[in-house]
Parts: C-alpha cells; structure tokens; sequence
C-alpha cells in the first residue's frame, strides 16, 4: 500500500512532462499554390468526314454584285450632302477617315509583316490600299489588322472590319455568312512536298501524313481525297512547312497561294498538283453592305482593265512563284 | 503463469530471490534495477538525438540541395522559354540583352543539371532527369532554327518557336516539377524522420522513471538508514535530471526551428518560385502571342491560366485564391521582400493586357511589338528581379533554420554520454558505501 503514493506521483509527473513537452511528428508538405499547374486541357481534333456532295445548294459562288461607279468621292463635304453623293455605307468609312481590312500577317508574297518595319507588305495589302485610295482620293487612309484564319471571315460578320483580304476561298457555307467581292485571284488546291519526292499531287500521298490547319478547307480535301493520305492538324498554317521540313509529313495542302509563301522560305520544296484554278480568292465584306461590295467590285474591275492589278502581281512577285502574269479573273456579276 | 515458470527455470526469481534475503543483496539489486533506468533513459536519448541529427542531415545535405537544384533548372529553363520568345518578337536582330539571358539562363540549368545528375535522385525520377538532359539539346536546336529562319525574315521561324516552347512547356519543364516534387516529398520524408511524436514521449517515460526511481530509493534509504544525504545517489540525481532537461529541451529547440524552416522559409520559398515560373510562362505567352500576329487563342489561353494561379483573372482583376496575394500577405522575417511582389504583377499585367487589345486592335500591331519591347520588358523584369531577391531571401531562411536545428542537437548526445556514464558512477558508488557499512 505504501507503494500507492510514489507510483501515483511518478505518474503525475510523467503526464505532467509529457503535456509540457509532447509534440506532434512534423510535416513539410508542398505548398498547394507552389504545385505544377495541371496541364492544359486540349481538346482533340476533329478529322473531317468526306464531304458528300461538295457545292450543292449555290450553283455560281463566284458571281458577286454588279459594280458601281467608282470616281473618287468629295471627302470634305459628306455630311452637307445627305441625299445624294455616296451611298450610306461608304459615307460612314470616309466620315470615319479609314478603310480598315484585316490581313493575315503570315501568307508572303499576299499579305505579310515586314520583320523589320513592322508595316503589311503584300499582294492583298496593295489591293486594298488602292480600293482606299479609289474611296478617299488620296493615300493613307487604310488601316490593317491581323487575323488568323479561324477568325478571318467572323471578324467581318461582327462588323469589326470593313472587309477581310485574307487569301479567303469562296464557299457555300461562307457565302451563308458573308458576301464576296469579285474574285481577285484564281488559286489552285496543292500540295507543297519536298523536291526530292516523286509526288506529283495530293492522291500520290495515299497512307502518307499530309498537314493543314485546323477548321480549313485543305483539311477537308485531305479527308476527300479518295487515296486517303493521312491528316495532320496544326493549329497554325505556318506550323505545316516546319512539320515538312522536319520529316514529320511528307505534304502540306494548302492553296497554291498560301504554298508559294512556304516554297519561298525553304529552295528545297516545291508545290505539286495540276493548275486547276478551282479555288475563287476574293474580299469577304459584310452582307449588310452591298455598296461596299459593289465599289469594291468596280475598282477590282478598273485595275484589271487599266493594267494595275499585272503591275502589283509582279511588283509583288507572284511572278516569281507563279510564272508570269495571267490575264485578271475574269469577274461575275449579279444585279442583287 | 507459463511465463513466471520459466523464469523460475531460467532461476532469475529465484536469483532474485536469494539477493533479496539478505540487506546487502538487496541494495545491490536496487542499485541494478537504478543503472537499468539510467541506461535505458541513455539509450532512449541517444537513440533519438542521433536518429534526428541524421534526418536533419539528410533534409541539409541530400534533399534539400536537390530539390533547390530542380527549381533552379525549372526557374532557369523557363527563363530562357520567356527570353527567347522575347528575342524572336523583337525581329531578324535580337536584343543582345535578351540573347545574352537566354544564353546565362541555358547555361545555368545546364550546370545544375549536372550537378543534380551526380546527386543520387529518388529511382522513380531517374526518368525525369534523362528526359531533361536529353531534351534541352532539342529545345536548343529548335530555338537556333527559329533564330535562323527569323534572320532571313521566314514566317516559318515562328514555327519552330511555337514547337520549342511546346517542348518546353509540355514536357521539358513537368520533368523538372517531377524531380522538384520527388525531392519535395524525400524533404518530408525526412522531416517525419527528424520528429517522431514518440520520442520525446519515451524519453519523458523513461526519465521519469531513471528520476522517480533515484528519488524513491533516497527516501527509502535516509528512511531505514537515518543517513539523510547520500553524495552519490543526489550527485546521479541532478546529473540525470540535467541531462534529461537537456535532451528535452534539444529536441523542442530542434523541432520548432524545423517549423520555422517550413513556415519562414519553405512554403514562401516554394510559393514564389512558382509565382516566378508561372508569371515566366505568362511572359513568354504574350511575346508567342504577337509572334503569331493574331493567331494568338492558344498562348492567350494559356496565360490566362497561368494568370489565375498567380490570383488574377484575365482582365486583371484580383480572384479569390491566387500566389501573389498570398505570398504578399505572409508575415514573417522575410515579408519585406515581398511585399511588392503582387503590385508589380499587376502593372505588368496592366501592360500585357494592353499589348493583347492593342495587337488586335486596327493598326495597332506595331505599336503593341514596341509596347511589349518596351515597357512590357521593363515591367516584368521589376517583377522578375523582386521575385528573385524574394526567392534568395526566403531560401537563406530556409538554410539558416536547418542549420541553427542541426546545431540545437549539437553535443546533445556525448553530453548525454557523459552525465548519464557519472549518473551511473554516482548510483553505483553511492549504494557501495551502504554496502560496506554491512561487512
């Protein structure tokens, strides 16, 4: 019994030490804000499915409105003349001072950004400076922006340009969206190989990787093409010459326009494929501005009768890639 | 009772039994049963003292270093990422200041690279560190074709960049997180190791009882023997209490300077250091972004997630959880340096944000280039070098507080030792003099 007393002590004291000087295990856990960002989610691309009747529901594409009288218009004094003079749209433009075009910025000799300078040089870039010149009278009244090609046709539809130059194909589905100028270019659907292979079209590359961008129409004529060359999508155009010159594909489609910008930049490709001429390259303008189509037209039409539109294709050097100049499209009007 | 049997044939009871008949025999048992604790507790401290030390060592000497080692590759690689970028937009004839970062930036994760291929990493990221090693020549390739093909004015050169960063983002640099984050968990491997909660627990048992023990046996004694000081049983007293305090108050010492390690030091540490790369990948996305001349969508997204993280949606606007807002609100001895980690961010993004609007706005592609050349550059870079002074800051911290935690373990053990060893002297001299007054 004696022993009950130090026992009960020796208990007490080693729970009192122990409350005093118990601690628990140590943890050094990553922080959760210092941990890798999770990957970003990208979504699959989607292969097209053969198209099953292609052009079905608008016989001619290319006919745009007839032309309109294109003498340069009185900018000052606009505003004092409601009634007559230029038509609603186009007063708006010269009220506004400029005629803004998107471009894109990566399709040499068409539409590019001098590394240098920082301006857009380019085929499509000196067509619309001419078109504002026709408006204004006068230079400088054009204002460029780049667009990619998923947005190329939407920045029209939003009304956030006046028109969009941007080595544009006419189709059905885009005409639902949009209205086109008259054809300023006649391209060809190609194909860019190296020129070491014996390819001579899109159909020789059956079972091999063939590239184009994504939501495009070279990638839709990838999936038509009967030998089943296999695509490969990038999100980019440009991506396509490095994934060639890489070993990646054996074949970028794309139109012959687009190809001839990548041709330039690599003396070892060349582009493949008959001059089929199927691929009507116009100016996307909105569907609420007929007038501004319609002057568009009329000063595509003056160029290519007055000798301009030859001048820039060779000042731009499509001769070079191209041959000599053809004859200008050939243009197709409607009345409405 | 099977056990008690077989005591009794190992004839320990009766051993113990025939010692207890006598007085002298049974001081002499007493004093046993004394030295038993008393080495028991000596085990129990030494044990601990030395296990810890060695955990301590190992965050110091092994974990530690290698898991600095792989943020640094990872901040430096995606550095140089941001550089190049940065020195493609500005066209055919980069910045020398930009190439010379992105020269500094490979260079330096070339070395740690090496540094940490020497280490011996955890088995399961041997992987990663090959993949790092044999990627970044890769990495480097590309961004020389992109160089080459930008001198000549080909769009093409966009390409390879867009591809090099890829590689960068997608693969280069979640190699070094998993090396950084097998480091990480060795780290808190061997903080478990530095601080099981059982030990002091044993080590307060064990010297409660060597103490409890030492004083029953005085009482006991002065009780029967009317001698109320023994020298060497009171002399063992104070030397095992000492040493018993000692050991205690080592391990709290250790333990809370290994707390301060992670709360001053690690977690800020980490926290910026990711902050840094993020806001890095957000760089580098916007300069991807005007290099794609409007064909932005995808670096654009992916600095807005890089944005969120660091806790700004993409307009700008502060969002509930982010880096910056929290590593801005740490306190601790280190809060000055970043302090202004946030509000420098926020410029930057105020610049960025209206570089993206200016580079889709009619005509105003040249001016956003010069925009992001420009002020854009200088903002980040304010940023850049505060994170950077906020990251050494906090990484000497860190350092400090392991090695002030090593030190507080110091000399604990031989002292130990040493007390414990007279300890045992004092009981065993202190119980032979009673003993001698029996012959």
């Amino acid at each position: 019994m004696r022993l009950v007393w130090p026992l009960l002590a020796v208990a007490l004291a080693t729970a009192g030490l122990l409350a005093l000087t118990a601690r628990p295990t140590v943890s050094s856990p990553l922080p959760s804000l210092a941990a890798p960002l999770p990957p970003p989610s990208t979504p699959k691309p989607v292969v097209p499915k053969p198209s099953s009747n292609q052009g079905s529901d608008c016989s001619d594409q290319t006919a745009s409105l007839r032309p309109a009288d294109v003498a340069p218009m009185p900018a000052a004094g606009v505003a004092a003349a409601p009634a007559s003079g230029p038509a609603g749209y186009l007063r708006t433009i010269l009220g506004r001072g400029q005629l803004t075009v998107a471009v894109r910025p990566d399709t040499p000799p068409f539409a590019a950004v001098d590394t240098d300078t920082g301006q857009f040089v380019g085929f499509e870039v000196e067509l619309a400076k001419q078109i504002a010149r026709a408006l204004f009278g006068t230079d400088g009244h054009v204002q460029f922006r780049a667009v990619s090609t998923a947005d190329r046709v939407r920045v029209v539809q939003r009304g956030e340009v006046d028109m969009s130059m941007a080595t544009i194909t006419i189709t059905c589905d885009r005409l639902a969206q949009v209205d086109f100028s008259a054809v300023y270019f006649q391209a060809s659907k190609n194909v860019l190989v190296l020129r070491s292979s014996p390819y001579r079209s899109l159909a020789d590359l059956g079972g091999r990787k063939v590239c184009a961008a994504t939501g495009t129409t070279s990638l839709q004529r990838i999936a038509d093409t009967p030998t089943h060359p296999i695509p490969y999508q990038v999100t980019n155009a440009a991506d396509c010459l490095a994934a060639l010159q890489q070993g990646t594909v054996e074949g970028v489609v794309n139109g012959d326009l687009v190809l001839a910008g990548m041709a330039a930049q690599d003396p070892e490709t060349r582009i493949a494929g008959p001059k089929t001429l199927d691929v009507p390259t116009a100016a996307a303008i909105s569907r609420d501005h007929p007038e501004l189509t319609a002057f568009v037209n009329g000063v595509l039409a003056r160029m290519a009768a007055d000798g301009t539109w030859t001048r820039l294709y060779d000042a731009n050097g499509l001769d070079r890639v191209f041959g000599p100049a053809p004859a200008p499209p050939v243009p197709h009007y409607r009345d409405r | 009772m099977s056990v008690r049997r077989k005591w009794r044939k190992l004839g320990l009871v009766g051993w113990v039994r025939r010692r207890a008949a006598t007085p002298p025999g049974r001081l002499r048992l007493v004093s046993t049963g004394l030295v038993i604790a008393i080495v028991v507790l000596w085990l129990a401290a030494f044990v601990t003292v030395v296990a810890r030390q060695h955990a301590v060592a190992d965050v110091r000497g092994t974990a530690g270093p290698a898991f600095l080692a792989a943020q640094r590759v990872h901040a430096d690689l995606s550095e140089a990422d941001a550089s190049a970028a940065a020195a493609f937009l500005a066209g055919g004839i980069e910045p020398a200041t930009q190439r010379k970062a992105y020269q500094a930036s490979i260079a330096a994760a070339s070395a740690e690279l090496v540094r940490l291929a020497g280490d011996r990493v955890p088995a399961a990221v041997q992987g990663s560190l090959t993949t790092l090693a044999s990627q970044l020549p890769v990495y480097t390739g590309l961004v020389d074709q992109a160089r080459a093909n930008n001198r000549l004015g080909y769009a093409v050169g966009g390409a390879y960049l867009r591809q090099a960063s890829t590689l960068m983002q997608m693969t280069v640099l979640p190699a070094a997180d998993r090396l950084a984050m097998a480091e990480a968990d060795r780290i808190n491997e061997d903080y478990h190791r530095a601080t099981p909660w059982w030990q002091p627990v044993l080590i307060v048992v064990t010297g409660v009882l060597a103490l409890g023990g030492l004083v029953t046996a005085q009482v006991t004694l002065a009780r029967r023997t009317h001698r109320y000081v023994n020298v060497g049983l009171v002399a063992a007293t104070v030397v095992v209490g000492v040493a018993f305090g000692l050991a205690l108050s080592a391990l709290s010492a250790q333990r809370s300077r290994l707390i301060d390690g992670y709360n001053d030091g690690f977690v800020p540490m980490t926290e910026v250091a990711r902050a840094r790369v993020v806001a890095l990948q957000a760089w580098g996305d916007s300069s991807l972004s005007l290099i794609t001349h409007g064909d932005g969508a995808v670096p654009d997204r992916d600095a807005a997630r890089a944005s969120t993280r660091l806790g700004y949606d993409a307009s700008g606007r502060p969002i509930s959880a982010g880096v910056l807002p929290t590593v801005t609100r740490t306190g601790g001895p280190d809060a000055a340096t970043r302090a202004h980690l946030a509000e420098y961010w926020q410029a930057y993004q105020a610049i960025a944000l209206r570089i993206r609007t200016d580079a889709t706005a009619l005509g105003g592609f040249p001016q956003a280039v010069r925009t992001a050349l420009g002020e854009g550059t200088t903002a980040f870079s304010r940023f850049d070098a505060a994170s950077d002074t906020a990251l050494t800051s906090s990484q000497r911290r860190y350092d400090t507080a392991l090695a002030s935690a090593d030190n507080a373990l110091r000399g604990v053990a031989a002292v130990a030792t040493v007390a414990l060893a007279i300890a045992v002297v004092g009981v065993l001299a202190g119980y032979q003099t009673r003993i001698n007054e029996f012959r």
